[in-house]
């Protein structure tokens, strides 16, 4: 029992292995080609993300651009009043520009919407008021700085303020937060290794999403970015740093009209993180799977064993009642019987004795003697009657061996036995046409006969002339089939059904009644069968058919005879 | 009056036992004796069937366990053949059987001409009883 639960527990989970094995070859290759798309698709979201910053970047600094100028015109034309009353009504939004300031030309603050102007402090060393005194060009988006009053990093959108004639008068400048330059890169969450860079013309970086190494304002001239803008304004490019040794997709894009490049990069390690996290969480969901499918096939197997069991024993149970049925259905044949014909004679014997008693008294010595002998006698046959029953139980269960058997010879030697002491016995007619060698259980098939032919010789009918029994024998397939007829007086319709009973007469030929029942057991011993065939008046024709081997030797007899 | 008496039993032994005992009571008159069922009701409920006085009851001894025709089987067709008008008025069968079982006596008390029921072998004891039934009634 344990071996067959072990062997099919172990085919399952070799089973299960190879399925676990296929699984994870197949997410690895998936994960593997789905590692390369998503290389590839990367490649093509740098791109996209390095287009949507140049169109942020581009929006921002246009919104910035035009307050700028706008307020630019409103100062020239009105000086601080004009300003202030351009602010007034057009309020800057908040989250690109945090405030206004104006530097005259000789780097003094000389307005700040939001801030007061610290007396004494000078802007003539910003990189933004250098550049617009040292130079023509209009826009200047300065290096970030820690804002003196916010705290945080800003930029400043400066415009120069140019005099009536001509001259230096300063700059306007919109201050503005770094953050909401690359807050949308940040949002991506992709790891401190990838990274949106706005850096100007000047190769100084204004804006990064994070800076690590990197510092605001930082100088990256080394950067291969430069090299790649001689060939395009927009590309892509992997790059290996030799500082972190991380590989990067690089896409890059000139912010048109503005002195400004936007970078995006996106670390292939951070990548395989993601990769690795979704192999990992494949695996885990693979494995898991299989726990849970061995499991239920280890339960099913379980099951279906227990089942399997659960069947057998109901199986067997059913035979075993089937056979409890057949014994209690004897049995209580047998009780029935029994109150009747094996106490029947104790009873008679009981009777005879106490006359006995009571003649011996009376001295009535020869009536006494006689009713001794008849008690003997009654006990004899009792005792005779009481083995043929045991014979009957025994039936049930005897082991006869097969050996080869000649029909004919049992039949003649039966004949002999019965009808020696008759004056006319019954002519026997023999029409043996069974397949030969037959082999079955001799000493069965002679108990059969005897029974059978007795009964045919016994219940003649005496208003026939000849008296005849005949014996038939043929075989089919494996099946020997021999009949018993007689013409004698027959068996009425009302008689048929319990002929086989246990102690069944029919009348006082019929003995102890025990010799169809013993015949039937034996029949039924040999997985055969037995039926009558008989009218009163008509002869009887008894059938018993047996399954037989044809073939020479014997089997399971031990050859001493 | 004396009361007639029919044995029914295919034991010759039994019939011999009832024979002898009977014979010791004088409340019986003529013990008479079948072997079969068929043949107490072709010798006595038949052609001639057995005449006593209008009073008179005629005492059955009948076997239950007796070829082709067993004492219950004698008994249904015994009833029949009154209900034809045969026979005396008063018929009283005492089952004789060496059954104790259940069943046999559950059927006997299920028949009215049965009035009861004697364990093999027959004794003092039963006849006793025999007699009381008849001073009884």
């Amino acid at each position: 029992m344990q071996k067959f639960f072990t062997h099919r527990t172990a085919l399952l989970a070799g089973i299960s292995c190879l399925i676990s094995v296929i699984i994870s070859i197949a997410s690895y290759r998936t994960v593997g080609v789905d590692y390369q798309n998503r290389l590839d698709e990367n490649a093509a979201r740098a791109k996209e993300l390095a287009s949507y910053f140049a169109s942020e970047t581009v929006g921002i600094l246009q919104y910035a651009d035009t307050y700028v100028q706008s307020a630019r015109r409103e100062y020239l034309r009105s000086g601080l009043d004009g300003v202030r009353g351009y602010m007034d009504t057009v309020s800057p939004n908040r989250s690109i520009i945090s405030h206004i300031t104006i530097i005259d030309g000789s780097g003094r603050p000389v307005f700040n919407s939001v801030h007061e102007i610290k007396p004494g402090v000078r802007a003539n060393d910003r990189d933004y008021f250098i550049f617009h005194r040292d130079n023509e060009g209009d826009v200047y988006l300065s290096l970030p700085q820690v804002g003196r009053n916010s705290g945080l990093l800003t930029v400043r959108y400066a415009r120069r303020i140019t005099n009536p004639d001509g001259s230096f008068g300063g700059v306007i400048f919109a201050a503005m937060e770094t953050e909401p330059f690359t807050g949308f890169f940040a949002a991506l969450n992709l790891g401190p290794a990838s990274s949106a860079t706005l850096v100007g013309n000047d190769r100084k970086i204004r804006a990064r999403s994070s800076y690590g190494r990197l510092g605001p304002g930082q100088d990256i001239s080394g950067s291969r970015l430069w090299q790649e803008l001689e060939t395009s304004p927009k590309g892509l490019y992997l790059q290996t740093s030799v500082v972190d040794g991380i590989t990067r997709y690089y896409a890059y894009e000139r912010v048109e009209g503005y002195p400004l490049i936007v970078a995006i990069g996106l670390a292939l390690n951070d990548l395989e993180e993601q990769a690795r996290g979704f192999r990992l969480s494949i695996y885990a969901i693979a494995g898991l799977s299989i726990i849970i499918v061995a499991a239920l096939a280890l339960f099913a197997i379980r099951d279906g064993y227990v089942a399997a069991a659960l069947r057998r024993e109901i199986g067997q149970r059913r035979r075993s009642e089937a056979e409890l049925e057949a014994v209690n259905t004897d049995l209580t044949q047998f009780a029935n019987s029994a109150s009747h014909d094996l106490k029947a004679p104790l009873a008679s014997i009981a009777g005879l004795l106490k006359f006995c008693v009571e003649d011996i008294d009376s001295g009535e010595t020869d009536v006494a003697r006689g009713n001794l002998v008849k008690a003997i006698d009654i006990c004899r046959r009792s005792a005779v009657k009481v083995e043929n029953v045991l014979k009957i139980a025994r039936a049930a269960r005897d082991v006869i061996p097969r050996e080869i058997v000649n029909l004919e010879l049992i039949v003649n030697e039966v004949w002999v036995d019965m009808t020696s002491g008759m004056e006319q016995p019954p002519e026997l007619v023999l029409h043996l046409h069974h397949d030969e060698p037959l082999k079955g259980e001799r000493p069965t098939l002679k108990v059969i006969l005897e029974n059978l032919i007795s009964n045919a010789v016994r219940f003649q009918d005496p208003g026939k002339a000849d008296h005849f029994v005949e014996i038939n024998s043929r075989s089919e397939e494996n099946i020997l089939h021999v009949s018993v007829k007689d013409n004698g007086i027959g068996i009425p319709d009302s008689a048929k059904d319990s002929i086989f009973d246990l102690f069944s007469r029919i009348d006082e030929r019929s003995g102890d009644g025990l010799g169809l029942s013993l015949v039937r057991k034996h029949v039924e011993r040999m997985n055969g069968s037995i039926n009558v065939d008989s009218s009163a008046g008509r002869g009887t024709t008894f059938t018993f058919s047996i399954p037989v081997t044809q073939g020479a030797g014997d089997e399971n007899s031990d050859n001493r005879r | 009056m004396k009361i007639p008496i029919i044995v029914v039993d295919d034991d010759s032994t039994d019939r011999y036992i009832v024979r002898r005992r009977l014979s010791r009571s004088a409340v019986f008159g003529e013990i008479l004796e079948a072997s079969t069922g068929a043949e107490f009701l072709t010798e006595y409920f038949d052609e001639a069937p057995i005449e006593t006085s209008a009073d008179t009851p005629l005492l059955v001894l009948m076997d239950i366990n007796m070829p082709r025709m067993n004492g219950f089987e004698t008994i249904a067709e015994l009833d029949r053949r009154r209900s034809d008008g045969k026979g005396p008025k008063k018929v009283d069968v005492f089952m004789y059987s060496s059954s104790e079982s259940e069943e046999d006596q559950f059927r006997a008390d299920s028949m009215p001409l049965v009035k009861g029921y004697i364990v093999k072998p027959f004794d003092e004891e039963d006849i006793s009883r025999i007699e009381h039934y008849y001073s009884a009634s």
